[in-house]
């Protein structure tokens, strides 16, 4: 049934799935200026792929708890986009032509989705405080 | 017997709804970046009013005591929210909206929790013969 | 005034896994008599507090072995539990010192 605790379990795969999104964030910022990789080539920036779950119990789900998703990362992708090339002949990762490939990393992408994954995030954890807080209000009706 | 409670009923019901609302709204939260994913929320069924309301929650009392979970009832009417609009991605989620919709909807249930326990109180002063 | 005896089907015994709607087994009709029809009434309070404390009981099993988190639901239950039982009494003292000043009248 829907109660506190699927809540707090839809939440924390929400709290997980962001935090999952910062840490790929920080991956791409960190690389920006990567030119080589074990790969061979730049680095590729990376996103995380969310996608909709049904809850998880060891049980048969009733008809209400069908009515909800969680959310996991299905897998961590990465953008094929080519990065923008500068003309650096001296350089040792240089290709034939002379030509250095940079991550397709952009900055200020990362850091607006750095601040969505953060509002999404804290978004996350007034829903688990509202469930804490309405468990109080129930857990009062017993008491006295 | 019944009729000592059925003035619960009606407040017991309601603290079922909102609980489910809260699980169907923090469900949207949680999936406010994954792709194609279309926002849920909860209606009251027989809008017809107190009546419908008292039914469906006397018949839910009965149920759940028999039941182990497996045939849990649904308390209201899940439909689809898409009035914050789409994204590129297919999604639906206003952060903003699905945030104010938890806050309204958790206050409601902790206002109903108090008045279920003003009721129960006074019933147990009338049980007590008290004149509190 | 002759007292009779209160009239009508045995109080069903619960056991610990009986569901709630085995112990709520219709009581005889009540008879014309008001002592009967107040005994039956007794009956019926009796076999509703029993049953709602059987329960609240299985709820509160289901919630501390985590197979429940319905925690309003079992609040109600315990409280609604804890009402009848209190009324049940109360009504019992009442009928006992009814029937006691009866008794002593006829003494």
């Amino acid at each position: 049934m829907l109660g506190v605790f699927s809540a707090i379990e839809i939440s924390a795969s929400g709290l997980s799935a962001e935090r999952t999104r910062m840490n790929t964030i920080a991956s791409n910022l960190a690389n920006a200026q990567t030119t080589r990789t074990s790969q061979g080539g730049a680095y590729k920036r990376v996103d995380p792929v969310f996608e909709a779950i049904a809850l998880d119990k060891m049980r048969a789900l009733t008809p209400s708890e069908r009515s909800v998703s969680m959310v996991r990362v299905a897998q961590i992708a990465q953008d094929p986009r080519p990065g923008h090339m500068v003309f650096s002949p001296g350089h040792p990762d240089a290709n034939a032509d002379g030509y250095l490939e940079y991550p397709n990393v952009n900055i200020v992408e990362e850091m607006v989705n750095m601040i969505t994954a953060s509002r999404a995030y804290e978004a996350g954890v007034s829903s688990v405080e509202a469930t804490q807080k309405m468990a109080d209000s129930a857990l009062e009706l017993g008491r006295g | 017997m019944a009729n000592l409670f059925s003035g619960v009923e009606p407040l017991s019901y309601s603290l079922d709804f909102h609980m489910e609302r809260h699980n169907l709204l923090a469900a949207n939260i949680a999936n406010v970046d994954t792709p194609r994913y279309k926002p849920t929320d909860l209606a009251r069924i027989g809008e017809a009013g107190f009546e419908s309301a008292m039914q469906l929650a006397m018949a839910r009392t009965n149920e759940a005591h028999l039941s182990t979970g497996a045939d849990d009832p649904l308390v209201g009417r899940v439909f689809q929210d898409l009035s914050a609009g789409g994204g590129a991605d297919g999604n639906f989620v206003s952060l903003d909206r699905e945030s104010g919709k938890l806050a309204t909807n958790r206050l409601r249930y902790d206002i109903v929790s108090v008045l279920v326990r003003s009721h129960l109180d006074g019933l147990m002063n009338a049980a007590n013969d008290r004149k509190g | 005034m002759a007292i009779g005896p209160i009239e009508g089907s045995p109080i069903p015994l619960l056991g610990p896994h009986e569901p709630y709607s085995l112990a709520v087994a219709p009581v005889a009709e009540p008879k014309s008599d008001a002592v009967a029809s107040m005994g039956d009434g007794f009956l019926n309070l009796v076999v509703q507090a029993n049953a709602r404390s059987t329960s609240a009981r299985h709820m509160a099993q289901a919630m501390a072995s985590g197979q429940s988190d319905d925690i309003h639901g079992t609040m109600i239950e315990a409280t609604k539990a804890g009402i009848e039982t209190r009324l049940m009494v109360n009504v019992k003292d009442k009928v006992l010192d009814a029937f006691y000043e009866i008794w002593r009248m006829s003494v």
